[in-house]
């Protein structure tokens, strides 16, 4: 059952487009990462799901409604970043207390919990965190507000990494107590692999790629092998890299148009190697052409 | 697939208003401030003064009224409505359940709360302020009118509630959509222009020949445009974070 | 001129206020919370009311104003005596209205009298035959009567002119301009009130009628009157 639906959404700043007809439907009760480059679009995108910006053509709807403006979208959804934030008056105990009184579905006890497993004073501003602290908190306040559309996007941008980790099964076991859409976004994707069921790609305004992470990850292949066995292969399918190391070649293809089974090309003497989701994401957002070693030389 | 809450207008903005007015309660002790400043500053002269004469006798009276603290209370009004739209206080309130019909409508309720508190802050400064004036000057002190009479009050609060209004429709517009913010600047231009040029054209006598409750008709039914082009134009703007 | 000054100076002044307010509102953050905040708001409302009670109750020095009618019934009295005085009739100079009684002497039957009124003050000055005083002597009584401006009656303010004779000539001097400086509590918006004054008409507030002298002589006297100022009356 789709929650959102977008329809060719496009959304342009003036002459930036930020997004280019977009066209993806969102299932209800899973956990997907939204990936992409620096200014590919997703927190538009984000911002559009939440209500925060008009789509400047086509359309989005979250719950069968437009999102804009919409106090019933509103209710059930909630958009955590690192600027999140709260009156100068209030402590984090009464930060707390507010979100209970407008979140119905608010654990006030689970967050003083993980609060204080994280070892955050509740009777400090949001303003002193540090930057680690703040995102922990936000994360927490998302967590436990039990929206059905928990919007994170980088949640975990400050935090050191044993509580990255603990924080990952917390979203883990918070979606198993309480099932709902996770969006997250995040530069992080090989270790978020784990907690993730699908993957939306998101590249220069553009959805990519949106699957399950298995089938992602299936997307490309590596292979490695003698140049001239390769090259007949490469030739008829498409490449992504390609490298030359002490004359073996190694290249990443797309798998799908590989004709090929794995049991010709092992006879052959080409070994296949599968790829991580980061990979993956890696190799199809990179500008052909581009290379950095290039600006160096 | 769990069930979604179903939440009405009406109840997420008494929640705002609820924590908005707590929030903000700082603006009332700087008005608080203000018109302590004012009252001491004013204390010696009085809200105006004026003589008279008759044979060997000048007159010279001082007067105390409740002009100057409506002013400021006013001035107040409007700098506070301008504040509520800055970015600050709107991003505050995205990390709660809100629209932006839902903010705006709880901005106006507080608007309007405050506006009542802020006549009664300005009653209790203009007394005290004659209290100091009894206690010194014991003599020759003239009371032509102590009770302030209930259309006085209303005047008052229409008045503050005007500014208010005003305010919060300057600030959204600023924010809103562009098409808005040019017709406002143009607008504003405009009215600068004509008030320069033709000043004799704003008939503001005939505007006090009219009773006081006449006026304040007339000025809640000003803030009430106000306010509805105020939800007007939220309705519209897209907010962020950033 | 004011207003424009006003509308200026007011407007930068309560930006400064806030922008000072807000630096040191950053430090004493922690300390004034919103609880602190409101019972702060809550008892300064209870002291203004507390000295509006006290005000209403206990403030004495309440110097009358008179109302628009009073007013009326008032200037109808004055403008009776207005008649007597026409009709050289001195009986409206009633013991009410005595303020001060002087007794000169003199010697000879002519009394000159000079007075010195540089800033043409209005006192009136008559002279009236007494036959109960004795030769040499002059009775000089000075009538009061109510100044009222702004319906507030001033008479007690007003000095009284100095009487002496040197040189066996009267002199009668008016004091120089007093000034006097009075409070008004005015709970209204002052702006209003005074525009719809200006509008109205026939609203007497001020009325002021001039001050009587009256030079009691016997009838053996002559008093010279050289400047013309002095009027006979019965």
């Amino acid at each position: 059952m789709n929650i959102i639906q977008c329809e060719e959404l496009s959304k342009s700043f003036g002459r930036r487009h930020a997004l280019q007809r977009v066209t993806c439907a969102i299932d209800a009760e899973k956990i997907i990462g939204i990936i992409g480059r620096n200014g590919a679009g997703k927190s538009t995108l984000l911002n559009i799901f939440a209500g925060y910006l008009k789509p400047t053509t086509g359309s989005c709807k979250v719950f069968n409604e437009n999102p804009f403006n919409n106090i019933q979208t509103a209710a059930n959804m909630i958009f955590i970043d690192d600027r999140l934030s709260f009156s100068d008056y209030l402590s984090l105990e009464e930060i707390l207390k507010m979100g209970a009184d407008f979140y119905p579905n608010w654990q006030n006890e689970l967050a003083y919990r993980m609060l204080d497993y994280a070892g955050i004073d509740l009777t400090a501003k949001h303003q002193q965190l540090s930057k680690g602290q703040l995102a922990t908190f936000n994360l927490v306040y998302g967590l436990v507000s039990r929206c059905a559309i928990t919007i994170l996007d980088e949640p975990m941008n400050g935090m050191d990494e044993v509580i990255r980790t603990d924080f990952y099964r917390a979203i883990l076991k918070e979606y198993l107590a309480f099932p709902r859409t996770f969006l997250i976004t995040s530069h992080h994707l090989q270790e978020m692999e784990s907690i993730l069921e699908e993957i939306l790609l998101i590249d220069d305004g553009t959805v990519i790629a949106h699957a399950p992470v298995d089938e992602f990850k299936e997307q490309l292949i590596s292979l490695s092998g003698p140049g001239d066995v390769l090259a007949d292969l490469l030739s008829e399918t498409e490449v992504y890299a390609q490298k030359i190391v002490a004359g073996m070649t190694s290249a990443v293809v797309d798998a799908r148009k590989l004709f090929v089974s794995e049991e010709m090309l092992r006879t052959k003497g080409i070994k296949v190697s599968a790829l991580t989701a980061s990979e993956v994401c890696m190799y199809l957002t990179n500008k052909k052409g581009s290379d950095i070693d290039a600006i160096f030389d | 697939m769990q069930s979604l809450t179903n939440i009405s207008l009406k109840t997420i903005v008494k929640k705002q208003v609820k924590w908005k007015a707590k929030l903000n309660i700082s603006a009332l002790s700087s008005l608080i401030i203000l018109l302590i400043l004012f009252g001491a500053l004013t204390s010696s002269s009085g809200s105006g003064s004026y003589g008279s004469g008759s044979g060997n006798l000048d007159v010279h009276f001082s007067i105390y009224s409740l002009d100057i603290f409506l002013i400021i209370s006013a001035i107040w009004a409007f700098i506070v409505a301008l504040l509520f739209t800055t970015k600050a206080y709107r991003i505050d309130d995205l990390s709660v359940v809100s629209s932006r019909t839902s903010s705006a409508i709880a901005n106006i309720l507080v608007m309007i709360i405050y506006s009542f508190i802020a006549v009664i802050l300005m009653i209790s400064t203009y007394y005290l302020q004659v209290l100091g004036v009894l206690l010194v000057e014991k003599k020759s002190l003239v009371i032509d009118h102590l009770f302030i009479s209930p259309s006085v009050f209303i005047l008052c609060f229409s008045s503050i509630c005007l500014f208010g209004a005003i305010g919060l429709l300057f600030g959204t517009s600023f924010k809103g959509p562009v098409a808005i913010k040019l017709f406002l600047s143009t607008f504003i231009l405009f009215s600068f222009i004509y008030i320069f040029m033709a000043p004799n054209s704003i008939n503001l006598g005939s505007l006090m020949m009219l009773p006081n409750l006449m006026i304040s008709v007339l000025y809640l039914l000003v803030a009430t445009l106000c306010f509805s082009l105020t939800i007007w134009i939220a309705n519209k703007s897209e907010v962020s974070r950033k | 001129m004011i207003a424009t000054f006003s509308l200026f100076f007011i407007p930068l002044l309560l930006v400064v206020a806030f922008f000072l307010l807000s630096k040191l509102g950053k430090k004493t953050k922690k300390f004034w919370t919103p609880k602190r905040i409101m019972i702060c708001i809550t008892c300064y409302i209870v002291l203004g009311f507390s000295a509006f009670i006290y005000i209403s109750f206990f403030s004495e020095s309440n110097i009358p104003v008179l109302s628009p009618s009073a007013m009326k019934q008032f200037e109808k009295k004055m403008d009776q005596i207005l008649k007597y005085d026409q009709e050289y009739d001195s009986s409206y100079l009633t013991e009410d209205y005595k303020k001060k009684t002087w007794e000169i002497n003199f010697e000879g039957d002519t009394l000159p009298v000079v007075i010195n009124d540089d800033n043409n003050l209005s006192l009136q000055i008559r002279q009236r035959y007494n036959d109960n005083i004795e030769a040499g002597k002059a009775h000089i009584t000075y009538y009061q009567f109510p100044i009222i401006i702004n319906g507030i009656d001033l008479s007690d303010e007003v000095s009284l002119p100095s009487v002496f004779v040197t040189q066996n000539q009267l002199f009668i001097e008016p004091l120089s301009k007093q000034q006097v400086n009075y409070y008004r509590i005015k709970a209204t918006l002052g702006i209003l009130d005074f525009n719809r004054e200006v509008e109205r008409e026939g609203h007497v507030i001020d009325y002021s009628y001039s001050n009587v002298l009256v030079i009691d002589i016997p009838r053996s006297t002559d008093l010279k009157d050289s400047q013309g100022l002095v009027h006979y009356i019965e």
